[in-house]
């Protein structure tokens, strides 16, 4: 791969990105939207949150599913519930996901 | 809010070294990565730098590897196209003109979005910026390291490091959940959505179709509770 691609690749996806988050700011300004858009708006957040949870457990065409994610994920679900801080839930669901397979060799 | 701009902004910091450490990690596999696809040392640490989007940078790097240029691009895009809905919802608790609030809006990444995110629609814009601004040198300090230590990455798979990022996900789902009952229809919505279209759509386009369960929110009288 040529260094020309790959340094065109990377400014390709920058200024896309880029792009992405400044529309919406730059074109709406500072207008309210209708009560109803921001009902939609609102519920963006954990309607996305669990599609990328469900996406990166399945991951492209399902072919990602892996038993020591899964249990890793119950791990952090338990250990917030139990109000343990964000980064040691973190930890514990590596160390689960990393026992997991360990035991399953 | 009835914390100075000082303190929301400082509880951002607080909140998002959390996900630092977590980018951290996320940024070392990253680095290791490309250096297995021969991106050289240079190339990596820049992506980081002005991507800073853990998800396209794996997608771009997997995608180039194996397809062309225009596919690596498109595939990186459409992950990436999430950060259009999401950054008109915060639009509206940006601050200054057009330019500015452009600019502004780059500090949408996924895990400050989320956690600025007071209900109902409204954000927190400092303690988004707080959140953004420390995960950013350990997104691109972790991509370096990973370039020089260049682990490979079966050694990553034992360790159980990719779990990390969908951990944090899962995570910041669970506080969504527990702000607002609300939340929780639409988001089991959206997470058959995303079950169903991943298994023939690319990742990015699967997100999008997922994020339609948000239109439950048309449903009459049902307002927002902020």
């Amino acid at each position: 791969m040529s260094a020309t691609t790959l340094w065109t690749a990377v400014a390709a996806v920058a200024l896309v990105s880029f792009a992405f988050k400044a529309a919406g700011p730059a074109v709406l300004a500072g207008r309210e939207l209708p009560a109803r858009a921001r009902t939609v708006i609102a519920l963006l957040a954990p309607v996305l949150l669990a599609a990328f949870v469900v996406v990166g457990i399945a991951g492209p065409g399902w072919s990602g599913l892996d038993v020591a994610v899964i249990a890793g994920l119950g791990a952090v679900v338990v250990l917030r519930l139990c109000r343990v801080p964000l980064l040691a839930a973190l930890v514990g669901a590596v160390l689960v996901t990393a026992l997991v397979r360990a035991a399953g060799g | 809010m009835s914390d100075s701009p000082r303190d929301r902004f400082r509880a951002g910091l607080r909140i998002g070294a959390g996900f630092a450490a977590a980018s951290f990690l996320l940024s070392v596999s990253f680095g290791a990565v490309t250096q297995a696809q021969g991106w050289g040392v240079v190339v990596p640490i820049v992506c980081s730098a002005v991507v800073f989007s853990g998800s396209a940078q794996f997608a771009l790097v997997a995608s180039l590897s194996t397809g062309g240029l225009g596919t690596a691009v498109a595939a990186a895009a459409m992950i990436n196209s999430r950060f259009l809905p999401m950054g008109v919802a915060v639009a509206g608790d940006l601050r200054g003109g057009r330019l500015r609030r452009a600019f502004e809006g780059q500090a949408v990444v996924d895990a400050s979005w989320a956690a600025a995110h007071l209900g109902g629609g409204r954000f927190d814009r400092l303690l988004m910026f707080g959140a953004t601004v420390v995960q950013w040198p350990a997104w691109v300090a972790g991509t370096a390291l990973g370039v020089v230590l260049a682990p490979d990455s079966a050694l990553q798979h034992t360790l159980g490091l990719d779990v990390l990022a969908p951990a944090l996900f899962v995570a910041l789902l669970l506080d969504e959940l527990r702000k607002d009952r609300a939340n929780r229809l639409p988001a089991a919505l959206g997470a058959v959505l995303a079950a169903g279209l991943i298994a023939f759509l690319p990742t990015g386009l699967a997100l999008i179709g997922a994020g339609a369960a948000a239109l439950l929110g048309l449903r009459g009288g049902k307002g927002a509770t902020a």
